[in-house]
């Protein structure tokens, strides 16, 4: 297992910093007074992520039960257990997602389609943590999804994933390195370290050139490389992409589809992609259908 | 931990006012105004309070003014006498010092240079009550004026008109009617009265001087006012009332009558007055606040059409993994920043202002730290107030709702 998997952590502590190491086990809880009152507000557990893969070690938490990952997570990256998501309630509600079951291992590149209404974007927000399940189980490298806060789910994001939108979502007037740099402001790292990272990140989808461009001052395929550039500048294993070719012509959509096809094999990032176009599709090793709620078809192709 | 937060907060914070330096600009425009204006008012009102409790000062403070009928012409009533000014001296408690005051209008002239103007006669003691500074020579003395000396004490404004700015006149002769009188001292510059009169146009003169040589009648008949200054913390309407029952005695006034004669209290005038200007101040600062809460609603504005932008900016910050407190910290310090750079900004101008049109209303500049506290504090609750609460209710949306505004 050369990759160590996020925890949670029930008893430990704060934003992961390069140098900080955790106190044992169990010493930390949260703050009491003498009556056993909390005397500051603290999350009931809090999300514990090794900064680097690599640099972090891992740790045992086997007498956590409810964080101690899953036997099967090891190959998996995601696994859904009757997931459902209903809109509304009573007469209104509506049912978008009717019980779905998938696997999604390590490495994959998978392309979700499906109608418009069919509820493929409310599974894509689900897996991407943007949103939580009604029902069922969402297994994320083992972390149980469905049981995180809002801030926990961030916290996934934040250190795991990475997201490409159709339409490019970059801030406005703010030059390329600056958007590039963005999640990195979350993460802690020094001015030298983002700056360093930025344009490592500019280089690998291919305009290293554009960096003090703005946004308004880039096409649409340079503005989407910026979006890429942003969404793997922290070293994420999952990359999630909603039509990412939506707004780009076809010669730029090959570009594009090209540059993730390379960060799937050579880094060997997952990617999870929503797609209506089949040549779009074709680049994935794995097309999920969504009908009504459901999967209705699920194909590996032999690439 | 937490000021790590902090720091990072107050950069992302940075960041976005340059990104949106014409909105930052905008907001702090409407604070430095809103801050500027009510500092200024205020100040230049407590300024005016002050410039007329001033020109009362320059009447001499504490000071009564007795004089015969009622009100301000008192024509007809008998004047007073020498000896009406020694019973209040000897009988009424309170008095530091008491000065006749005899008061007519005469061409003064020196070589070929003339000027009508008033001549005062008086005692020594009444340099002190009135508030006389000597600017050149001396003041008379007590001797000179049981001596009904013919020397006199000139104003500014009688030298210049008789001898010419800078003139040393000391020891020169002026001539009023048949007499002629040595001039031995100038009086230091005392400008303008409250009522817009010039108190350097002026002779003062022993007042048996005037009585013999001028008036014609030196047995100390006929004083006009008798000037009287109160011992410094007792109380001034004592002395009115110990006055008045006194001079109702001495001048016969019957029980039904009205006084014939009223007793001048610059002490009162002075809060009638201050208490005028201040009512003018609070006019002025509920004015300025006005425009202050305008740059408040102005603030309001840009922030509120701002937040569709903003929405946007927070569903991506909140995609890309900040937590809701992280953004929300994030706009705080932004108005935080804003408003103080604002309200600091607004002081700065604030006394530019003061220093110019102090001058322009001749008040002085009076610094007050109440005011500028105020100011600063209102500006900068409006605009961290309009800043946050957008903010938090985009911060409290789900990140895909934030990403999908428009």
């Amino acid at each position: 297992m050369s990759m160590c998997p996020p925890q949670i952590n029930r008893h430990v502590n704060m934003e992961p910093r390069a140098k900080s190491t955790p106190p044992p086990h169990g010493k930390l809880g949260p703050a009491r007074n003498m009556k056993g009152k909390l005397t500051r507000w603290r999350p009931r557990h809090r999300l514990r992520f090794p900064r680097n893969d690599q640099s972090a070690k891992c740790r045992n938490h086997d007498d956590d039960l409810r964080t101690r990952p899953h036997r099967m997570s090891a190959e998996n990256l995601i696994e859904l257990h009757g997931l459902t998501k209903t809109y509304g309630s009573g007469d209104a509600a509506f049912k978008a997602l009717a019980g779905i079951d998938l696997t999604i291992r390590r490495s994959e590149f998978v392309a979700v389609m499906g109608p418009s209404g069919s509820g493929k974007s409310t599974l894509m927000n689900i897996l991407g943590c943007l949103d939580s399940p009604s029902s069922g189980s969402y297994r994320f490298k083992g972390i149980k999804v469905e049981t995180l806060n809002k801030d926990q789910r961030s916290l996934i994001r934040r250190h795991a994933l990475g997201f490409i939108f159709q339409g490019f979502n970059l801030l406005a007037r703010t030059s390329a390195l600056e958007n590039v740099e963005l999640p990195l402001l979350y993460r802690g790292y020094s001015r030298k370290q983002r700056h360093q990272m930025a344009r490592e990140a500019l280089a690998s989808v291919g305009i290293a050139d554009k960096e003090r461009n703005t946004p308004s001052e880039l096409s649409g395929g340079q503005q989407q490389r910026v979006a890429i550039a942003r969404a793997i500048v922290t070293q994420p294993d999952t990359l999630f992409a909603d039509e990412p070719t939506g707004n780009l012509d076809s010669k730029t959509t090959l570009e594009i589809m090209e540059l993730l096809r390379h960060l799937n094999t050579d880094r060997g990032i997952s990617i999870i992609m929503v797609t209506h176009e089949t040549d779009v599709a074709a680049y994935a090793k794995r097309t999920i259908r969504v009908m009504d709620g459901l999967i209705s078809d699920d194909q590996s192709s032999g690439h | 931990m937490l000021l790590y937060a902090f720091l990072n907060a107050l950069l992302i914070a940075l960041r976005e006012i340059r990104r949106n330096l014409m909105r930052s600009f905008l907001t702090v425009v409407g604070i430095v105004i809103g801050v500027a204006a009510v500092i200024t008012m205020v100040t230049l009102g407590r300024g005016a309070t002050e410039a007329v409790k001033g020109q009362i000062s320059k009447m001499g403070s504490n000071l009564l003014i007795l004089r015969p009928g009622q009100g301000w012409g008192g024509w007809g009533a008998p004047q007073f006498t020498i000896a009406d000014a020694h019973a209040i001296r000897d009988q009424v408690p309170g008095i530091a010092s008491l000065a006749p005051f005899i008061q007519t209008n005469v061409k003064a002239i020196y070589q070929e240079n003339d000027r009508s103007t008033d001549i005062q006669g008086t005692t020594a003691n009444y340099f002190a009550i009135a508030n006389w500074n000597i600017g050149l020579g001396r003041f008379f003395t007590e001797e000179e004026v049981e001596e009904a000396a013919p020397v006199c004490v000139i104003g500014e404004t009688i030298r210049k008109e008789l001898f010419g700015e800078g003139v040393d006149p000391i020891g020169s002769k002026i001539r009023a009617k048949s007499m002629s009188l040595e001039v031995i001292g100038v009086t230091a510059v005392k400008g303008q009265g409250g009522f817009g009169d010039d108190l350097d146009d002026n002779i003062i003169t022993p007042y048996i001087t005037v009585q013999r040589r001028l008036t014609g009648r030196g047995n100390g008949q006929n004083i006009n006012q008798i000037m009287i200054s109160g011992k410094d913390g007792y109380p001034s309407a004592n002395i009115v009332a110990d006055v008045s029952s006194l001079m109702r005695e001495r001048r016969n006034v019957g029980a039904n009558e009205d006084d014939n004669f009223n007793v001048f209290d610059s002490l009162q005038l002075a809060d009638v007055i201050s208490s005028s200007t201040k009512v003018m101040t609070s006019l002025l600062g509920a004015v300025a606040g006005v425009s202050l809460l305008v740059g408040g609603i102005g603030i309001m504005n840009i922030m509120l059409v701002s937040v569709t932008e903003r929405t946007r900016e927070i569903g991506i910050r909140l995609a890309i993994g900040a937590r809701a407190r992280e953004v929300l910290l994030q706009f705080l310090v932004e108005a935080v920043t804003l408003s103080c750079v604002g309200g600091v900004a607004g002081i700065v101008l604030a006394y530019g202002l003061c220093t110019v049109l102090a001058e322009v209303v001749g008040a002085p500049f009076l610094f007050d730290p109440k005011i500028n506290v105020v100011a600063f504090v209102f500006s900068a609750a409006i605009g961290i107030l309009f800043g946050f609460m957008p903010a938090r209710r985009a911060a409290s949306l789900d990140p895909i709702e934030a990403l999908r505004h428009e």
